[in-house]
């Protein structure tokens, strides 16, 4: 899974709308290490389904608008 | 750095340990089978599992597992590469009808567990290294 994965997401943008939150605490929130948010972040990962419907439920939005699907 | 990270430099810095307490024993006796002794240094890597306490959060997570897994296949192949390739050497080397003391023979599983942490801390350490 090196390189730039056609997935990308809003995962930096939706932390700093919630109160500027830091990568630890997102992390701890969703049961995952600082390192995962930070390839996810980086579009060097792509999460379990799980993963990414609990990122989606600590920001209150659905998998879609934290996900996008770069298909071009 | 993350756990996975920690304990695969401490396994290669034990595999390190234990290959030159291997030569150094195998130097001073030449016996083989004295030798194999160092290779006891390798249940050093049980004390690794303190990089996996849990502190703020997991220890490790789904992407930890999955980099755990390509490691895992990584160490497998490249074990079954240097089997086929001693495999192949050694009658080329020795001949087709060459015999091997049979007191060698007993570094060769020792050897080839050896082979597989080594592979697989290394190949941890590369897909982290990779940002995979």
């Amino acid at each position: 899974m090196a390189g730039k994965s056609p997935l990308t997401n809003r995962i930096r943008r939706l932390r700093f709308d919630h109160d500027e939150m830091t990568q630890q605490a997102l992390a701890q929130a969703v049961g995952a290490t600082r390192q995962t948010i930070i390839a996810l972040e980086a579009d060097r990962y792509v999460p379990s389904l799980l993963l990414a419907i609990r990122i989606a439920r600590v920001f209150s939005v659905r998998v879609e608008e934290v996900f996008l699907l770069d298909e071009e | 750095m993350s756990a996975a990270q920690k304990m695969s430099i401490y396994v290669l810095c034990v595999m390190l340990a234990t290959a030159v307490a291997v030569a150094a024993i195998l130097a001073a006796s030449g016996n083989p089978v004295v030798a194999c002794a160092g290779f006891a240094l390798m249940s050093a890597v049980v004390c690794g599992r303190r990089f996996f306490r849990e502190g703020e959060g997991p220890a490790v997570d789904e992407r930890d597992a999955h980099l755990g897994r390509r490691a895992q296949l990584i160490s497998y192949r490249v074990f079954w590469i240097c089997f086929i390739a001693v495999s192949t050497a050694v009658p080329l080397a020795l001949g087709a009808n060459a015999t091997v003391p049979s007191r060698f023979l007993i570094l060769v599983p020792w050897a080839g567990a050896w082979l597989l942490f080594v592979a697989r801390s290394a190949a941890t350490l590369l897909l982290y290294a990779r940002g995979a």
